[in-house]
């Protein structure tokens, strides 16, 4: 057995051949269909249901309404989602009936055919119409939920609020600041953008509920499923599957408790696939944002205060959120500069529009932009140097980062970096500037901006594994959570492999039933590298520990990981048609800070991937929500970045960090996104002396503020 | 809709006979239609299928003109070396439409009936002029391309005939299609520009086409800025002037590519740069 | 009504709506490689090659593909062995929902234009979307592809 030698990717064969199954792909005997008839109208009572013409299509089982099912509200904190609307829609794109038929074409074409008869409410489809005083209800009672965070005091359509410090003193600090800056930065609703549109199986089998579901969250979300059924966690299996993308979009029970309740009431197993509009129009989004700025400096460039006003459009439910608090994190912290005074109130609101829900990096995206805009909006009032004024405000090893109470919930109190590279990593970025003003079209400016990042890198959450052998001198390896496309999987191999002393080739990892290994809380957040490499550890300990040839199995509840994180910082050059505002990104560079690397091409892609998607965010995409509906409803309105729109990429890799475990990992997944949008922006405001505080940076955006004054 | 026929005809005898059915529709590649049955959107109870009607292929006509068949897929066009030269905005445009497999399977003869302002092919066709053959029952006739985009996603072809050729006019010796695609290339353009042109011997303009997509309801002829430029002598002060009068004879909707006005000014930009494109290639003997 | 016609090689005979679509028919058929993505030819996920052209079967009709040789991402591997080595080799892939496209999406691009530069790859396979890798390995797979014997 040859040690750990790096194969290729273990599912590399099977996806690329073609025989990877994903849920869309399994069928069961007697499995039936279900499509849903979805409402038209962002607010509306629903006055009465007419089945009949549906009812007469051929192939049709059955139509179900809410009344139908025997299900409560569900969701991943807070339980406010309904499996179809019961007295009233509130969003366009609620189910409100499913069709069961033998195929999916005629359940789809039945549920064309139900009438709804609706009567028109008024409708607050954009988060300042739903805070302001007397705006229509979302929720009549938003309170009542079980998960809610929000008081009857505080009210209104607020899914939460989060406050944290002191408005007055960031007041009195600014005050007194020599240079501050004012702004409003906005960012629009994106989606997740996997490919593999939601499905969903249930079937009831030996009086339990079998759910193959395209979820990266297995554990949580048979804790959701019995809970919204009223089940006992044990009636309930979720089977293992194959996820085609995730980005956050697949952590919630989605069609599950619909499916699970179609089955109970057909008797068959029922299939639901989502056609690609659905998941466009009526999934869960990135939360919109409008998010205001006041940052000061003194004459020396130190940052004095911070203040964030945050309005989060949260769409018509929070229970896609999985954060206690209802929130998404990252719009309550400050980044990553020794900020002497600091304060953040982030208000999600309901609105009547889609659900609003977690995207790779949840809040991380729009705060950066909001952050790094602001920065060096306020690097160019104090006459000072982007770079530069970042190397005397950034967090260093060692640091206190006394906003550390406002990372909600894994962490409490001032935290001291025992690493935190960004330094290093800044260097680095500055290093790999090359010049490219001779590929800049004849006639276009040239500009470069910068954008920096910091995340800790977490290892939350209970995690299962178990190593059996298996005859040949092979071994297996049984993991709870999905591989959602990163690799995972491959890793846990690549490590078990090294530390076990044996061939990759000779280890398979293996996705288990909620059945066969106990709780784990579901891909996301980055963790899995991180709490993957320490239930390793602590299973490769067991193992050599062994008496005879049994298997081991380990349970890790909490990890001795060290306060450290990872930095990013990323430069973007551009050129800018001053004839039409048409933006030309020549380069992305990113330079990442990293501890060992366990699969390089795997991290290399999520590298590029997160890249891609933050070029999305910046330039691209844009689901176009008005009057309460997403516009953008198929791709070739939404427009994902092609492998022609992606601008040239480069990595520089900064090697030599502190990691998680004794595979010392650092996590990534979500790394790369967040700064691509205010690099890109410094670089437009540095190329056309024009400030661009909204998202997406479209051509004809460049070309109106370049005919206004210089901002 | 498993009421619905597809038919397969051998001739054009057969195939024109099919279509006088009401509720019958011609189908090149299908994609258009595929797309509008999924949703829903279509009342018809027989397809019929050009596909093996032998009505496609590209091939140098009488007066060198250069006659295209009703079922020639845009790859076809994109591929082919006739279209080199004075017609060479046709390969331009032809290569850029959608991807590999829009262009493998799309017709150019149910490219002009889909009528959608904002595809590639139908502007490049008007600014090269010609004609298009139709077939049906009552037996062939000619529409000039000038006059065949009728309307929104409406052509001057009716419901029972068949485009059986496309005849590409000879009177230009150059010519330039444009596209403004400043986010994505793979997406409609904002706007989009063919010209063609010829001058005498005195080097002077005597023929001049500007064609407009994606900046009305249809592809359009500017033919007041194609007017103007008629007796000059090129010059970069008569594409600014025939760019802006393109620009006011355009009349484009507001959409996630931008705003009436946006597009209005890119009409001009765009119109100057694809005359631009003829001028340069003038200078050197190329285009 | 009936549809004949070749599948990876092999006749077949098949039932088919005359409305269904080409991906569909050949899901049914047990070979799941093509899957359904955005549904309006797109994406690529659902490219198959007909008559040696890449197609979007999402919106083909599959009673268009009579007496036609069709190939999918299952059929393709098995005849040119150096397409999977390639993607493998080079992990052109994450969670492979796409790959399969982007497979068939090679091989036609190899016999379309077989001394394609990396801007040509670039050009032609954007019109099969990850959302995923950044695309930077897939390019790569496909130029060692183009290399390959």
């Amino acid at each position: 057995m040859s040690a750990g030698r790096a194969g290729p990717r273990m599912d590399a064969e099977s996806k690329a051949s073609g025989s990877t199954k994903y849920v869309a792909d399994i069928e069961l005997p007697e499995m039936v269909y279900a499509a849903v008839t979805r409402s038209g109208y962002p607010h509306a009572r629903i006055q009465s249901i007419n089945t009949s013409a549906a009812d007469e299509m051929p192939g049709v089982i059955g139509t179900f309404r809410a009344s139908d099912l025997a299900v409560r509200p569900y969701g991943r904190a807070v339980r406010d989602i309904p499996a179809l609307a019961e007295s009233k829609v509130r969003y366009v794109g609620e189910p409100v009936v499913a069709v069961v038929a033998s195929s999916r074409l005629e359940a789809e074409r039945a549920a064309e055919l139900v009438e709804i008869e609706y009567g028109m409410l008024p409708s607050a489809t954009t988060p300042e119409d739903a805070v302001a005083s007397g705006a229509p209800l979302v929720h009549e009672a938003a309170s009542d939920y079980v998960g809610a965070v929000i008081t009857p005091q505080q009210g209104g359509n607020l899914q939460s609020v989060v406050t944290v410090g002191s408005r007055a003193e960031v007041d009195a600090a600014l005050a007194s600041s020599a240079y501050v800056v004012d702004h409003v930065y906005q960012t629009q609703a994106v989606h997740h953008g996997y490919l593999e549109p939601h499905a969903c199986i249930a079937s009831w089998h030996n009086a339990r509920l079998h759910i193959w579901l395209a979820s990266k969250a297995p554990h949580p979300l048979k804790a959701q499923i019995s809970a919204s059924l009223n089940l006992d966690p044990s009636e309930v299996v979720i089977e293992p599957i194959t996820l085609g993308g995730d980005f956050g979009g697949k952590g919630s029970p989605m069609e599950a408790p619909l499916c699970a309740e179609l089955s109970r009431l057909t008797g068959r197993p029922v299939k639901m696939v989502l056609r690609y509009t659905d998941d466009l129009i009526a999934t869960e989004s990135r939360h919109p944002s409008r998010i205001r700025v006041r940052m000061g400096a003194d004459a020396d460039g130190q940052l004095t205060a911070v203040a964030y006003d945050v309005l989060l459009d949260g769409g018509a439910y929070g229970g896609y959120k999985p954060s206690p608090h209802v929130a998404i994190h990252s719009v309550t912290e400050p980044g990553c500069y020794l900020i002497p005074v600091f304060f953040a109130e982030c208000r999600t609101a309901y609105t009547h529009t889609v659900p609003k829900g977690h995207m790779r990096a949840p809040g991380g995206p729009q705060m950066v932009f909001a952050t790094e805009s602001a920065f060096d909006e306020l690097a160019l009032e104090a006459g000072i140097d982007p770079i530069e004024m970042r190397r005397r405000n950034i967090l260093k090893t060692g640091d206190v980062d006394a906003q550390a109470a406002a990372r909600d919930p894994l962490e409490l109190g001032p935290r001291q970096w025992q690493e935190y590279r960004s330094i290093e990593t800044l260097d680095a970025a500055v290093a790999a500037m090359r010049d490219h003003t001779h590929e800049v079209p004849e006639g276009w400016l040239f500009g470069r901006g910068i954008a920096a990042y910091g995340r800790g890198t977490f290892s939350y959450g209970t995690t299962t594994i178990r190593l059996a052998p298996l005859p040949g001198e092979r071994l297996r390896v049984e993991v709870p959570y999905v591989e959602t496309g990163t690799g995972s999987h491959n890793m846990v191999r690549e490590l078990v492999a090294r530390a076990l002393d044996y061939s990759p080739d000779e280890v398979e990892v293996v996705q288990v039933t909620t059945d066969d290994l106990s709780f784990d809380a579901g891909a996301g957040g980055s963790r899995i590298t991180s709490v993957a490499s320490y239930a390793v550890d602590a299973a490769v300990k067991a193992w050599r520990g062994r008496l005879g040839d049994e298997a081991v199995q380990v349970t890790i509840d909490e990890t001795a990981a060290p306060p450290v994180g990872s930095f990013i910082v990323q430069v973007a050059e551009v050129a800018v048609d001053p004839a039409t505002g048409q933006l030309k990104v020549l380069e992305l560079i990113s330079a990442v800070d990293v501890a060992n690397v366990v699969n390089e091409k795997a991290h290399q892609m999520q590298i590029d991937g997160g890249v891609v998607m933050g070029y999305g965010f910046a330039c691209l995409e844009d689901l176009d929500e008005a009057d309460g509906q997403v516009w953008a409803a198929n791709l070739g309105e939404y427009k994902l970045p092609t492998a022609r729109d992606v601008p040239s990429l480069r990595t520089v890799l900064v090697p030599g960090g502190r990691g998680h475990g004794t595979a010392n990992v650092k996590a990534i997944a979500e790394s790369l996104t967040p700064p691509v949008a205010a690099a890109i922006a410094n670089a437009v405001a540095d190329a056309t002396g024009r400030r661009l505080r909204r998202l997406p940076i479209t051509s004809e955006a460049i070309f109106a503020a370049l005919a206004g004054p210089v901002s | 809709m498993s009421d619905l026929q597809v038919l397969t005809p051998r001739t054009l005898e057969e195939a024109v006979a099919l279509l006088a059915d009401d509720g019958a529709i011609a189908i090149g590649g299908g994609t258009s239609t595929a797309m509008m049955l999924k949703a829903g959107l279509l009342d018809v109870s027989t397809l019929v299928n050009l596909g093996r009607l032998a009505l496609s292929g590209i091939a140098f006509a009488d007066n060198g003109t250069i006659a295209i068949g009703g079922t020639t897929t845009i790859r076809e066009i994109a591929a082919s070396p006739l279209f080199a030269g004075s017609t060479s905005a046709l390969t331009t445009a032809a290569r850029v439409v959608g991807n590999p497999r829009v262009r493998a399977v799309a017709t150019v003869g149910g490219t002009i009936v889909h009528g959608d302002p904002r595809q590639d092919v139908p502007p490049a066709l008007l600014a090269l002029g010609g004609s298009v053959t139709l077939a049906s029952t009552r037996g062939t006739r000619e529409v000039p391309l000038s006059e065949f985009f009728v309307g929104f996603m409406e052509s001057a072809c009716r419901e029972d005939e068949i485009v059986t050729r496309i005849v590409i006019g000879q009177d230009h010796d150059h010519s330039a299609y444009v596209r403004f695609n400043p986010a994505s290339e793979d997406d409609y353009a904002v706007v989009a520009v063919a010209a063609s042109l010829a001058l005498d011997a005195t080097g002077r303009i005597n023929s001049a086409r500007i064609a407009l997509g994606g900046a009305a309801a249809t592809v359009i002829l500017a033919e007041e800025a194609s007017e103007l430029m008629l007796g000059e002598k090129p010059s970069r002060d008569l594409w600014h002037a025939a760019a802006n009068t393109a620009m006011r004879e355009s009349d484009p909707t507001s959409d996630r590519r931008g705003s009436v006005e946006y597009k209005r000014q890119m009409v001009s930009v765009i119109t100057e740069r694809a005359l631009t494109k003829l001028a340069i290639d003038v200078d050197n003997g190329l285009a | 009504m009936e549809l004949r016609f070749t599948l990876n090689d092999e006749a077949r005979s098949v039932q088919i709506a005359p409305d269904a679509m080409l991906l569909d028919v050949v899901r049914s058929l047990g070979l799941t490689g093509a899957k359904e993505g955005c549904g309006v030819g797109i994406c690529g996920l659902c490219t198959l090659v007909v008559d040696d052209l890449p197609v979007s079967s999402c919106i083909y009709l599959a009673a268009l593909a009579e007496g036609r040789s069709v190939w999918t991402v299952e059929g393709l591997v098995a005849r040119d062995p150096s397409l999977l080595v390639a993607f493998v080799e080079q992990e052109g892939l994450q969670c492979g929902i796409c790959t399969p496209g982007q497979v068939v999406a090679a091989y036609t691009l190899k016999r379309e234009f077989p001394n394609a530069s990396e801007n040509e790859v670039r050009e032609y396979m954007a019109g099969n979307l990850c959302r995923c890798t950044g695309y930077a390995s897939i390019t790569s797979s496909v130029l060692v592809y183009l290399e390959n014997r």
